[in-house]
């Protein structure tokens, strides 16, 4: 910790002298600054000083973000590349903090996040041998690791990595500069106008013989399933698109949990979340289907279960923008590779040409009649109802996120459109750093993130660091039970709104307080319930044996 | 499990071998040859590797290469419509009796005496995996004192060449750089 700064009076400078303008050179911050604006970037994350010796130019307003450990900051950056859609910029001045980053690295591969790690690696020269080798560390996480040979290109690498990292399905890219290279001031800066990549290429449009058989598997079947996966929650022409596609192929639609979100833009043929958090119904659905058409999804083991099983009698169609995951893991008899928005969209404009319109109708209400509402603790209940629908929602990992979709297939209520789930490789305490991320890049942010205790004490100094600026968050902090007056203490000690709720009554008086955007953090922290065990919430509600296990 | 050459053809840039190599590895499959060289082409490298795999994880792989960003171009070429060669240096015990029965096999299969002593021949046999492994069976009773190969290299027959494409996208970046 450094004292508080006892401003000096300052001698007045002396005028300067008239020189000719300096040549377009400059050290590794100046060239990132000028890529940052020739690339759009307003909002950097930093772990750690990178831009010794360089004095930022006061035309280019950037937001310097730093928490205080680099993984929070990793995550943080993840959160706001999530929220924004846009590259999600991060320098790192030691190897050793970008290697405390790979969790997020990793995580932003799962969910296709465009982020862009920059590593001023401790090794003072290209040639030189790193103490850590960070791009040979990152490389099988990232969607391209690679370190800066010759210094004149470093610009260049970095509109590379930008490229890459936003384009066809988002994803980290880690840059490894030797800090040699980054303190030089002989640095020139070139932007080119269009990246060239030999070997990258991004199928976006998909081939119309594969859209025409697509739907016609899709008209003629009995009993058609979609599956959404982020890929259509990414865009939110996509997520309208797919309520048009469910309407025109009369056909129920499953999510994942990352795309939960469009479950309000396709209505009463959402049948909520599949895989083995998800409905009875949804479970149901995709078991029993003749005809599944995965749109943007890994279709990843959480959602198939055993493999064997998944999809045994049904047709599967499968569009990704990323060839490698189709057929990965479940063999494709109509492999489709395109931008989910757009197969979308050509499957709508194809199924219109049909003479008869779809007609799936016993098939619904075969899956209606095994809809069963879910049950909830009432506790849980109060905390997830008084979310505001505009809302950000972060969902921690762990017993957050599990109870959040037994909210979520309740019938408690909708939630708003911006749903952040934490994937799993995310693993603890990355909520709270995601949460900041995406309040920072929201103009008028309302993020609310639920979190266990943990998350919260670990992430502490975090919102200590972040008390004063423009990015707070509502957390609500479920305990296992019982109250420990410890944790609200620290609460107390980096926001001025914490709130201690032991009824579900407390819990709605206190946050439907809250329901307006906040201006400093807000900590509820709710210690009201009994530990809540698997099968005292699902038992209750799975009780069909043959539905198998829910969780 | 089944043997499949696979040419790759990458930028010449640092790591990206390692990066190949770093896929096979992570997804269990074992490389069984591995050859990499220039190009005519300046900046495109020839990564020939044979992978023993079968058919339906092969095309699982040669899509995870293809995602690879430095990758430029994947071709499977096929036994029969492409040819293989790879290259053995074997030194064999070969003293004066013998020396005119190793030079028999030597002329059978068009290989070549690189060297000789008293005791040993050195020689350098080139070709596809039977013809190589036919040899070697034969002077393995003389005794074998030390063996060393190259991976196979492979090229489809005819006109069709699989830097053409590629070697046009490379044009076009040179041309805007």
């Amino acid at each position: 910790m450094t004292g508080p700064v006892i401003p000096s009076p300052k001698p007045k400078p002396p005028p300067r002298p008239v020189v000719a303008p300096a040549p377009e050179t400059g050290n590794g911050a100046w060239v990132l600054h000028k890529c940052l604006q020739a690339a759009g970037v307003d909002t950097l994350f930093t772990a750690g000083e990178y831009a010794e010796n360089y004095e930022p130019d006061p035309q280019f307003p950037l937001n310097v973000v730093q928490l205080i450990s680099p993984s929070a900051t990793g995550h943080a950056a993840r959160g706001y590349g999530q929220a924004r859609r846009k590259v999600a910029m991060c320098v790192v001045n030691r190897d050793l903090a970008a290697v405390q980053m790979l969790p997020a690295i990793a995580a932003a591969a799962a969910e296709s996040t465009p982020l862009v790690v920059l590593v001023i690696n401790s090794a003072r020269h290209a040639s030189a041998v790193a103490d850590l080798d960070v791009s040979a560390m990152a490389s099988p996480v990232a969607k391209l690791a690679f370190s800066v040979r010759n210094a004149p290109e470093l610009s260049a690498c970095i509109a590379e990595a930008v490229h890459v990292a936003a384009s066809g399905r988002h994803g980290p890219v880690v840059l490894d500069v030797p800090h040699g290279m980054w303190h030089r001031d002989d640095l020139p800066f070139e932007w080119p106008d269009e990246v060239i990549l030999p070997g990258y290429r991004v199928i976006t449009t998909p081939h119309g013989k594969q859209i025409r058989e697509a739907a016609a598997y899709l008209h003629s079947a009995k009993r058609p399933v979609i599956v959404a996966g982020g890929g259509i929650a990414c865009m939110p022409e996509a997520a309208r698109a797919l309520g048009v596609l469910a309407q025109a192929a009369d056909c129920p639609v499953v999510t994942t949990a990352n795309a939960y979100a469009v479950a309000t833009q396709v209505g009463s043929y959402h049948l909520g979340l599949a895989g083995d958090c998800g409905t009875r119904t949804a479970r149901r659905a995709l078991r029993e289907a003749d005809v599944v058409l995965a749109l943007g999804t890994r279709l990843d083991e959480r959602l198939t279960g055993d493999l064997a099983e998944f999809g045994q009698d049904a047709t599967i169609i499968h569009a990704d923008i990323d060839p490698t995951e189709i057929g990965r893991r479940i063999p494709a008899d109509v492999p489709i590779v395109g931008d989910a928005g757009e197969v979308v969209s050509e499957l709508v404009a194809t199924l219109s040409l049909e003479k008869e319109p779809a007609d799936h109708g016993p098939w619904l209400d075969h899956l209606d009649a095994a809809k069963r509402p879910r049950g909830i603790a009432a506790g849980w209940e109060a905390a997830y109802a008084n979310i505001p629908d505009d809302a950000d929602v972060v969902f921690g990992w762990g017993t957050e996120l599990w109870q959040a979709w037994h909210y979520v297939n309740s019938d408690v209520g909708p939630l708003g459109s911006h749903w952040h789930s934490v994937p799993s490789l995310a693993a603890v305490a990355s909520a709270l750093p995601a949460a900041l991320g995406v309040s920072l890049a929201r103009p008028e942010p309302n993020v609310w993130v639920t979190l266990s205790a943990v998350d919260l004490a670990t992430n502490i100094v975090e919102l200590h660091r972040t008390r004063s600026w423009d990015c707070p968050i509502t957390a609500v902090v479920f305990t296992d039970g019982g109250e420990d007056p410890a944790l609200e203490t620290v609460a107390r000690s980096v926001s001025n709104h914490v709130e201690v709720c032991n009824t579900p009554e407390q819990i709605t008086k206190t946050l439907s307080q809250w329901q307006n955007r906040a201006t400093e953090h807000r900590i509820a922290i709710v210690t009201c319930f009994e530990p809540v065990q698997a099968s005292a919430v699902t038992g209750a509600v799975e009780s069909d044996s043959t539905e198998g296990e829910s969780h | 499990m089944s043997l499949h050459t696979v040419s790759v053809l990458v930028e010449d840039r640092p790591a990206v071998l390692a990066q190949i190599s770093g896929l096979f590895a992570r997804r269990g499959y074992n490389i069984h040859s591995l050859a990499v060289g220039q190009t005519e082409e300046p900046g495109v490298s020839r990564i020939t590797v044979v992978v023993d795999v079968e058919s339906s994880p092969l095309e699982q792989l040669i899509k995870q290469l293809n995602k690879m960003v430095h990758v430029i171009r994947i071709v499977e070429l096929l036994p029969e419509a492409s040819v293989q060669r790879r290259l053995v240096l074997v030194k064999v015990k070969a003293d004066a009796v013998r020396r005119s029965q190793i030079n028999d096999l030597v002329s059978i299969f068009r290989a070549r005496v690189l060297d000789t002593s008293t005791e040993s021949m050195l020689i350098q046999v080139v070709g596809d995996g039977p013809k190589i492994e036919a040899f070697l069976e034969l002077v393995e009773p003389y005794g074998i004192r030390e063996l060393v190969q190259t991976g196979v290299v492979a090229m489809v027959r005819g006109p069709r060449s699989m830097t053409d494409k590629a070697a046009r996208r490379l044009t076009v970046r040179h041309s805007t750089a």
